[in-house]
């Protein structure tokens, strides 16, 4: 008689050898799960989030493209364009200790209170741990994950990567043409953009 | 009249120049300029002439001078950062083309790989003035934008006006510097160059001209146009084939379908410096093997999407009863596979001996052999299910894809034949062919005669039996177990008959000495069955472990010679070589994913390229080719005999040729999920399966695929390929 819990392991065994390596989120792919204390000091889990649309927005404060963003008002409107939709805006700082944009907690809420940037919360990376998670490599670099919890779009958050902020205006948001997508039922049109910026300061 | 240098300077502030900054603070205007950023890098414009006609080209020139480990962007900036821009605002008919860019260098920044200048690079820029224009000064401005890193990013903006034909500049040209900038631009040439990817790395092949001493190049490396083509901060691994480079990087996230045109700049690293040629590569004709699983699953939705192909083996749906009617045909027919025959027969002569004395110990042991078979096909098939159910993706012939159990079913079958052979006499156990014929132990003996019936059929039920295991597979687990229990029945039937109806037994041959001979004859067609399972074995693993199963076959001889002979010594022998025989098992079983990966390497396809889903997926959907799949096994003799007889002929290699047939070739010798899959979404659980996929209607649809019989015929395959596939 064969013992069918040994199978059973032999089956997981099997299985676990043609699962493929841990690497970057893709696209149409489950996000990774991550764990984070946010500058609140409570505990964010992306996971929990499910049922709604998240909006993982990575900045640093210093890096002039976020500051074409923040600078031209242009996240924060779609910050509120997203929140009024019930979308869930994270922006993560995974700026390491001793470089730029880093920032304590009570430093990331006041410069989100003085840019009335309205994120659902802030979270600290500086071990880069979420970041690299998600392989973030600019700011901004914006991710948006579906009610289901699946990446529906990774990149730039628009089309223009000039620094200006005049070039804001006519520039295509990927990310608005996203959550319009996903609130109207419909194909997202571009999924995977080349983010631009500044790298993340790991 | 060359009296001035050609070149407007704006502005100069930089960090490293601060005397010169100072001096410039204090000629500003107004106090409030004290705020002036810090300047990292220090932008001009290098006009070569002043003076353009109509319909004339000038190219201009930005220079960046960088400070110290700081650093500006390529076109393609990498991981971050962003292209410069030039912003012109030119009278109306002027025309600026587009940026050109020197050939760029790779700064790592963290775990970032950024492709951009160090220290001092020059874009340039075609101006054209209009057919119509007149010859008058005219003005043209630009905004320069430059992001300048270290470990903070800097945006710096100048703006330029430059004066053409300003009578003031007459004759003003300095053409030296924008001479020397080309000199850092990639050689615009037509190398042939391919890219393609295989298993997340991507591979650019380029061809260099044979005049090119590939002796005199140390390094090579490349940076795409395209973003996310490589993974830009993985280490490139450069190899020279002829006079081809052959540059594999990690591949990067964009998909091939998003990219427009290839265009790289291949630098050759010699002792004399760097050259920098510009290349625009294809995309591999066999280009296919892409990883990415969206594909693969896409592409497998298509196919089970599809409604059912036509061809009658085809076996989605049949009635239950009619796949337990092909299961029984099927066990019936396993009885005449070379590899049971032998079996079978001594056990059947034996049963006629028996018969003719003790009726009811014929019965008993007829009863005994079949429970001895269909209780092994149940354990075989349950085991089938339970791993299957834990997401295994194995099927059927899965026995035969551990060369454990090849090695073992090699070892066991050779014991058999050197048996027959009359090498050694058994008397008891596995040798139970033919003797023990009124004992208790003789029953026990029978349904062991049925355990090893299973065993050795199971090769031969991969190949044969597919259909009927395909459908015991998409079946509860109640109704698989109740198909093979009824194959096992039709296998054991002919000997059951006998058992039970001696009236039959008088058709068989009088018992008599031409048994002997007889007896010996049937240990050929053991030794062929051997024969073919190493060859299977050289297949799974290397040729190291290889000899150490031929070890353990001599050391069996030896141990079975030994035995009989002397009392303690001779039996002491045996059991040491034995021992020795079953030590290369674990050793073969150990070097199995090394002997895969070596059988991944050595394999050559004469004939078609590898089959994997997205290869599939590309023919079927990006080209109009007719796709023939052929999925085999080494283990599997219909399928060497298929391919022999009607796929590797010149009338099939012409009907490939002549109808451009892409021939995809899957090979199940070793487990392989991805085959597995495809098998499932034809119903199917084991190889042989050949599927035809006609070349696309007008409107682009694809007709259904074609499944071919599991029997192929040179003019099946052929008419198969040349059918019309009329529109429906």
């Amino acid at each position: 008689m064969f013992n069918v819990k040994k199978f059973g392991l032999m089956a997981l065994a099997v299985g676990m050898m043609t699962a493929p390596a841990m690497a970057a989120p893709k696209v149409g792919e489950a996000a990774p799960d991550f764990t984070a204390t946010d500058v609140h000091g409570k505990e964010f889990k992306l996971s929990d989030h499910q049922g709604k649309t998240v909006v993982l927005e990575w900045t640093n404060n210093e890096c002039p493209f976020v500051v074409k963003h923040y600078g031209s008002g242009n996240m924060q409107a779609l910050q509120k364009e997203a929140r009024a939709q019930g979308v869930e805006w994270i922006s993560i700082i995974s700026s390491a200790p001793g470089r730029q944009g880093h920032v304590t907690d009570a430093e990331a809420l006041k410069i989100a209170e003085d840019k009335g940037a309205t994120p659902t919360t802030i979270i600290r990376d500086e071990s880069g741990k979420v970041g690299k998670m998600y392989d973030a490599k600019t700011t901004p670099h914006m991710f948006v994950i579906n009610a289901e919890g699946t990446l529906v779009y990774d990149g730039a958050i628009d089309d223009n990567s000039s620094p200006r902020a005049s070039t804001i205006e006519g520039a295509n948001n990927y990310v608005r043409a996203a959550l319009t997508s996903l609130k109207d039922g419909t194909e997202i049109a571009t999924s995977k953009t080349q983010p631009y910026g500044c790298g993340v300061k790991y | 009249m060359i009296s001035k240098v050609g070149v407007t300077r704006v502005r100069i502030l930089s960090q490293f120049l601060c005397l010169f900054t100072l001096a410039m603070m204090a000629a500003l205007p107004s106090p409030s300029q004290a705020q002036e950023m810090e300047r990292y890098t220090t932008l001009n414009l290098i006009v070569p002439s002043y003076d353009i006609q109509a319909g004339e080209t000038i190219t201009v020139g930005l220079e960046q001078i960088i400070a110290p480990h700081w650093h500006t962007y390529w076109q393609n900036p990498g991981d971050s950062g962003a292209a410069p821009n030039m912003t012109w605002t030119l009278p109306e008919g002027w025309n600026a083309g587009e940026v050109m860019f020197p050939a760029p260098d790779k700064i790592e920044y963290g775990p970032l790989l950024n492709y951009g200048y160090s220290n001092r690079a020059v874009l340039l820029q075609d101006i054209t003035a209009p057919l119509g224009y007149d010859g008058s000064p005219v003005d043209l401005k630009v905004s320069a934008e430059v992001l300048v890193c270290k470990d903070i990013c800097i945006p710096e903006y100048d703006d330029f006006v430059i004066t053409l034909n300003d009578p003031a500049r007459a004759g003003d040209a300095n053409p030296s510097l924008i001479d020397e900038a080309r000199t850092t631009f990639p050689k615009s040439v037509n190398f042939a160059a391919t890219y393609t990817e295989k298993k997340d790395t991507f591979i650019l092949r380029t061809s260099l001209p044979e005049a090119m001493n590939m002796d005199l190049i140390n390094d090579a490396y490349f940076v795409p146009l395209p973003w996310g083509v490589v993974d830009n901060a993985a280490k490139p691994v450069i190899s020279f084939e002829g006079n081809d480079i052959v540059i594999k990087q990690a591949r990067g996230e964009q998909p091939f379908d998003d990219v427009d045109e290839m265009l790289a700049v291949l630098t050759l690293v010699t002792d004399k410096g760097k050259a920098h040629y510009e290349i625009i590569a294809d995309l591999d004709p066999d280009y296919a093997q892409m990883q990415a699983q969206a594909l693969k699953e896409k592409a497998l939705t298509q196919k089970t999407g599809t409604s059912i192909p036509l061809e009658d083996n085809d076996i989605l749906a049949p009635s239950l009863i009619l796949t337990l009617v092909l299961a029984f045909g099927g066990g019936l027919i396993l009885n005449l596979m070379p590899c049971v025959f032998p079996i079978l027969s001594m056990k059947t002569l034996s049963l006629v001996k028996m018969a003719q004395h003790h009726p009811g110990h014929a019965r008993a042991h007829g009863l005994a052999y079949t429970a001895g078979v269909i209780i092994s096909f149940l354990l075989v098939a349950g085991a089938l299910i339970v791993l299957q159910l834990g997401g295994a993706q194995i099927g059927w012939g899965f026995q035969l894809q551990n060369p454990l159990i090849v090695a073992g079913l090699a070892y066991l079958l050779f014991i058999v034949g050197l048996n027959l052979a009359g090498i050694f006499e058994v008397g008891h156990g596995l040798g139970n062919v033919g003797n023990n014929l009124s004992s208790k132990k003789g029953i026990i003996g029978a349904f062991f005669t049925g355990v090893l019936a299973t065993l050795v059929a199971t090769p031969c039920t991969a190949p044969f039996m597919a259909t009927a295991v395909g459908v015991a597979f998409t079946q509860p687990a109640a109704i698989s177990l109740l198909i093979f229990a009824v194959l096992g029945l039709g296998l054991a039937f002919p000997y059951l008959l006998l058992s039970f109806a001696p009236a039959l037994q008088s058709f068989l041959p009088r018992p008599g000495a031409w048994m002997r001979s007889f007896q010996q004859f049937l240990s050929f067609p053991m030794f062929l069955a051997v024969t073919w399972l190493l060859w299977v074995l050289i297949q799974q693993v290397g040729d190291a472990q290889l000899f150490s199963v031929l070890i353990g076959l001599v050391a069996i001889t030896f141990a079975f010679w030994a035995w009989p002979r002397g009392a303690w010594l001779g039996k002491l022998v045996a059991i040491i070589s034995f021992g020795a025989a079953l030590y290369g098992l674990p050793v073969v079983a150990k070097k199995m994913d090394e002997g895969a990966r070596y059988y991944q390497q050595t394999k050559n396809l004469t004939l078609g390229e590898e089959f994997s889903a997205s290869t599939l997926d590309y023919y079927l959907t990006k080209t109009d080719r007719p796709v023939f799949v052929e999925m085999t096994a080494a283990w599997c003799i219909t399928c060497k005999l298929n391919h022999a007889s009607s796929i590797d002929i010149d009338a099939t290699r012409d009907v490939f040729a002549d109808n451009e047939v892409a021939f995809l070739v899957g090979d199940w010798t070793n487990q392989d999920t991805g085959i597995t899959e495809y098998l499932h979404s034809f119903g199917r659980n084991g190889v042989p399966l050949y599927v035809f996929y006609p070349a696309p209607y007008e409107d682009g649809a694809r007709p259904d695929p074609v499944i071919l019989p599991q029997l192929l015929t040179p003019s099946l395959v052929e008419k198969t390929m040349t059918a019309d596939y009329i529109e429906h």
